[in-house]
Order: C-alpha cells, then structure tokens, then sequence
C-alpha cells in the first residue's frame, strides 16, 4: 500500500465524514423548523465536502479500476475489495493477511475506546451536534492508519 | 509448546546468475511477483513448500541442492 493511497483513502474518509456533519446539520435545521412552524420547512447545506469528495473520488475510482481491469481482474473484485488489497501471489497475501490481523486486534483497542469517547457526548453536543459522526468515522480512519503502518513496517 | 530456533539460507541469486535470469525471468517462471524473489534472495521471506519446488524445478535442482537448513545443530 503506497503512502498516496493511504492519504487518498484518510482524505475520503474525512470529507465523506464532513459530508455528513453538514447533512447532520441541515437535518437538525429541518427539525427544529417543523417543530416550531407546522407550515414546511427550511434548511441550508454546505455541498463543499460533497463536490471535493466527487472531485476526488471519481477521478480515483475510474484510475483505481483502469489498474485493476490491466491486472486482469474480475469486476466483483474491483467493486467489493479494497483497493490497498494486493494479493497477486503468496507473499503478497500473507502480508495482507497480518495487515488484518493487526487491523482486527486495533479493532478491539479501539472500539471501547471510542465508546468511552461518546460518554461525553451529551456535554459536547451543546457546541458540536455531530460529535457522534465524528467519533464513528474516527473507527476506519484509525484502521485503515493501522494496515498501511503494519504493511509498511513489513515492507521494509 | 518448545521452541525451534531454524532457518531457511537459498542459494536462488547464485544459481539465477548462473542461468543467466533476471529477477523478472525467474518470477514469471513461477508465478510470482518480482519483489517476491526479491525479498526470498534477502532472506525475508520463506516460500510454501508449493513455491519452493517450482523453484527447484525451474532450476532442475532438487530441494536441498536449493534450500539449506540452518539454525539448531545444523
């Protein structure tokens, strides 16, 4: 896994988490203007995190699976494995492998850290409604960080 | 469960330089990638007991004349 595809997949994760804050945003605006006018409704949406996440993911899925298609790949695998997946012959799979399996142990580190994390969440919430989406998208972040270091340490 | 402190040692660069392969030529011998072979030259990974025979036999060599044991009272 290259050091750019790692980066590509934080930045897509983080803008797709951004994305959502706004979407969380606008859905607390739709909520508290039903709830005070039974006319309709209004809300705004800031679209920059989903105009930056379509300009840079499209442009990497259709590199991503021009690659792939080269390397004779079927379509399934290009559309459900991940693109940091290479598993072209043993060596490559058995340090996939390990990469999991550092992945899956974070995994259980992680995880109860992050729900002690959403225990402060009703004191946050007064000055950032959307801490819960942030806590959440904080999980793959971390295990993505956690396969690329692990790949990266057996590489060298 | 005891222990066994063994290694692998190959002797894959020597014979390679003397059949006069690249890298490349031996890994698309046996189906695998280039840093495959490399890192089996280094000492770093140790190959299944599949890939160690298509070795041997893109070699015409036999097991032992390509992979030597070394470690505990070898």
């Amino acid at each position: 896994m290259k050091l750019r595809n790692y980066l590509l997949n934080v930045t897509i994760l983080i803008l797709f988490g951004w994305g959502m804050v706004e979407f969380y945003n606008s859905i607390m605006e739709v909520q508290s203007t039903n709830s005070t006018n039974s006319d309709g409704f209004a809300f705004s949406l800031n679209i920059l995190p989903i105009i930056l996440l379509f300009i840079i993911a499209i442009p990497a899925a259709i590199q991503f699976t021009r690659q792939q298609r080269r390397d004779n790949k079927g379509w399934k695998e290009i559309i459900f494995f991940p693109a940091e997946f290479r598993e072209r012959d043993e060596r490559e799979k058995e340090l996939t492998s390990k990469a999991c399996r550092n992945s899956y142990i974070s995994m259980m580190i992680v995880f109860p850290l992050l729900a002690i994390c959403m225990l402060f969440q009703p004191f946050i919430s007064n000055y950032f409604a959307a801490y819960p989406i942030v806590i959440l998208m904080l999980f793959p972040a971390i295990q993505v960080t956690v396969y690329y270091l692990s790949i990266k340490r057996k590489l060298q | 469960m005891k222990e066994i402190n063994v290694q692998i040692s190959n002797r894959i660069r020597e014979l390679r330089a003397r059949f006069q392969w690249t890298q490349q030529d031996l890994a698309s011998k046996v189906g695998v990638t280039r840093q495959t072979i490399a890192a089996l030259e280094k000492g770093d990974y140790v190959p299944s007991l599949l890939l160690a025979m298509n070795i041997c036999l893109a070699f015409q060599m036999t097991v032992e004349e390509v992979f030597q044991l070394k470690g505990e009272g070898q």
